[in-house]
């Protein structure tokens, strides 16, 4: 209500020479009362008084309006002025270089049928004060309606979605100071818009919860972006050293196998030479290396059986090879050749021989028995090449 | 002596007080008017400033503002062709022109005869307001609407010598219950765009993740063939190396491999062997000659 303030500083101005007109009468009136023997100081103290309302100041900011019996006489500059006493002339000043500030509340529709409180404020400047105070009764109502309606149509213009994003675009505010310019210059009431900024655009209350859990929304999906990204961020380098390890297992393997091959071939070297001396005699060594060998590590089962002696040897090729896992541990920390037809357990145990088809068949003899005559013979075979052979076998590993 | 001044003084106030009713003022934001007896009107062009008349009784002077009023049509109820009720807020501006017809129009009731006048902007807006629905009431040309209603009440206005300055549309809101309405709506919209946010986020997350598998798997499947060619160059240089080993004597190659594979596949402790009677192993068991 800046406008006013130039009216008030008018009618208090008024207001005064009107006092100074009643303390006139009283003086007078006292005058009366004592003689004229003071008259000459009692209108000298009235000119006085007179004198003192035809004195005003106009401070940096203002100008001084001055009307003659109503009619426009000058505009005055800052500084201290002069002019004649009411009711012939009255002053008005006018801030014409303060920018006078007007905050705007408003609810509104958007473009896509949204409600939005806005926030606006103004600033303007009354550059021309004559204009300012003459072509408009109330210059706040006008530009209260211009920013109104300004606001008004340019927040019809845009979505709720483009108005509610943190960063608003900077052309709005110019825009509307234009808008609004362009309004005030219909009036041509000397009004100079210096800025319109909108302050704030929110929500109605009753929906600020829901607007919220936008928020709430996009911050849980970036969360899942997150630790989905944290997630490659680990997977990619595993996978690299996995693939790392795989180049480096293969790199080893290799080198085992070149190491390997050329370990036979260092070895094969005498072996060879021998060959080439005694080929036979060799192959033969060889040969009977590998037989011990194999023979001594192998359980054996002897099946005397002639095609065409009517006999029927019936062997549970599955109760064999059961035992095969729990006897292999165990025969081959030991080194002990595990020979036996049935289940046997590790030390040659009989107990499984009792259960085993031993009627049926011909006489199976748990390990460690002499062998039947005329029989299937299942028998250890001690062997007393044993250390020999294991060593050599060894060696063939080698 | 004062009693013979009295009447005199007496007479000289009358007379003062007589011609200070010769004199008016016009002000710089006034129009004024001249009636003589009360009626006819005698002047009507005065510029600001001071001015004569016959005195008390006589001429009667009326002063008008001249300046630039609004008249303010607040809330008023509209209802769009979709029949969506809405409220406006309308501002007229209007300046009193030519200040006899006014007199004349307006009387003693002054601005406020001015109502007749926003009657035809309010029906203007009315009526374009019933001609779009919602959404083309909000994208509708303010401006244009404003000017059209000016035109509309500018003809009523001349009649009483007031000219239409502006029509300005100051707001436009949901009318009677329908704020609730916009506001479920918009309710709907913000978590119909949460929704959307978290399945975005759902499917961005999904991609990273099935995008970083993928390499995984590139990585993973590049090692292995790089790991299969090494092994394939491991096997060339064994081969070669076992190749040049046995360079004069192929046969015997492969019975030293065979002999090493009898060994390595037979001669565990997991195999059984049956052995028949006329197994070469056990010859020199049965007889010293072997037969």
């Amino acid at each position: 209500m800046a406008w006013n303030n130039p009216k008030d500083e008018e009618q208090g101005a008024r207001r005064s020479g009107a006092g100074g007109g009643g303390g006139w009468r009283g003086f007078r009136l006292r005058l009366r009362g004592q003689g004229l023997a003071l008259s000459g100081l009692g209108i000298a103290l009235l000119l006085l008084l007179i004198a003192s309302t035809c004195y005003y100041q106009v401070d940096d900011a203002g100008r001084g309006v001055v009307q003659r019996f109503g009619r426009l006489q000058r505009v005055d500059a800052p500084g201290g002025h002069w002019h004649w006493p009411w009711p012939v002339e009255s002053t008005t000043v006018v801030n014409v270089a303060r920018a006078i500030e007007l905050p705007l509340n408003s609810e509104l529709l958007t473009s896509d049928g949204n409600l939005l409180e806005v926030n606006l404020n103004l600033q303007y400047l009354q550059a021309d004060p004559v204009k300012a105070l003459f072509r408009v009764q109330s210059l706040d109502a006008v530009l209260r309606d211009a920013g109104h309606a300004a606001l008004r149509d340019a927040i019809a213009r845009r979505t709720m979605a483009s108005l509610l994003t943190g960063a608003r675009e900077p052309a709005l505010d110019e825009g509307l100071r234009q808008a609004i310019q362009r309004r005030l210059d219909v009036f041509d009431c000397g009004v100079q818009m210096r800025s319109a900024a909108v302050a704030e655009i929110r929500v109605p209350a009753s929906v600020v919860a829901a607007r919220e859990d936008i928020d709430k929304a996009r911050q849980d999906a970036d969360k899942l972006a997150s630790d989905a990204r944290a997630y490659a961020a680990t997977l990619v380098p595993q996978a690299e050293a996995e693939a790392q390890r795989i180049v480096q297992q293969a790199g080893d393997d290799k080198r085992e196998r070149v190491a390997k091959a050329e370990a036979d071939a260092a070895r094969l070297a005498p072996v060879l030479a021998e060959y080439a001396v005694a080929p036979a005699a060799t192959r033969n060594r060889l040969y009977e290396d590998t037989m011990a060998d194999i023979y001594a590590r192998s359980r054996k089962v002897y099946v005397d059986l002639k095609p065409g002696n009517g006999n029927v040897v019936y062997l549970q090729l599955d109760k064999l090879l059961q035992p095969s896992n729990a006897a292999a541990a165990g025969s081959a920390a030991t080194g002990t050749p595990g020979v036996s037809i049935e289940s046997v357990p590790e030390g040659g145990t009989h107990s499984a021989a009792a259960t085993g088809p031993a009627g049926a068949a011909p006489a199976i003899g748990p390990a460690g028995a002499p062998p039947a005559n005329a029989a299937p013979v299942a028998a250890p075979k001690p062997d007393p090449r044993l250390a020999d052979e294991s060593r050599g076998r060894e060696r063939g590993v080698r | 002596m004062r009693q013979e001044r009295l009447p005199l003084l007496l007479a000289l106030a009358l007379l003062l007080l007589l011609a200070s009713t010769c004199v008016f003022r016009v002000a710089e934001d006034q129009l004024a008017l001249r009636l003589r007896f009360g009626g006819d009107v005698i002047a009507d062009n005065y510029a600001p400033g001071l001015h004569f008349k016959w005195p008390w009784g006589i001429d009667e002077v009326r002063l008008y503002d001249r300046r630039v009023q609004d008249f303010a049509l607040l809330a008023e109820p509209l209802r769009t062709r979709d029949s969506v009720p809405l409220r406006t807020d309308i501002s007229l501006y209007w300046q009193v022109t030519k200040v006899a017809e006014f007199h004349r129009a307006a009387g003693e009731s002054g601005s406020a005869a001015i109502g007749q006048v926003a009657q035809k902007v309010r029906e203007s807006v009315r009526a374009a307001v019933a001609r779009a629905d919602l959404n083309g009431v909000l994208s509708i040309d303010a401006d244009r609407l404003g000017r059209e209603a000016l035109e509309a009440a500018r003809g009523p206005a001349a009649d009483m010598g007031v000219t239409l300055v502006a029509v300005q549309l100051t707001s436009l809101t949901p009318g009677e219950d329908m704020s609730e309405q916009f506001a479920e709506r918009m309710r709907q919209g913000f978590t119909a765009t949460a929704l959307q946010l978290r399945a975005g986020g759902t499917e961005e997350a999904q991609k990273i993740r099935a995008e970083a598998e993928a390499k995984r798997g590139e990585i993973l499947a590049r090692a292995q063939r790089e790991a299969a060619a090494t092994r394939g160059q491991a096997d060339a240089e064994a081969a070669r190396i076992d190749a040049r080993t046995f360079s004069r004597n192929p046969e015997f190659q492969v019975f030293w491999h065979r002999l090493e594979t009898y060994r390595r596949t037979l001669g565990t402790a997991n195999d059984v062997l049956v052995l028949g009677p006329d197994n070469d192993f056990l010859k020199y068991l049965r007889a010293p000659s072997g037969r």
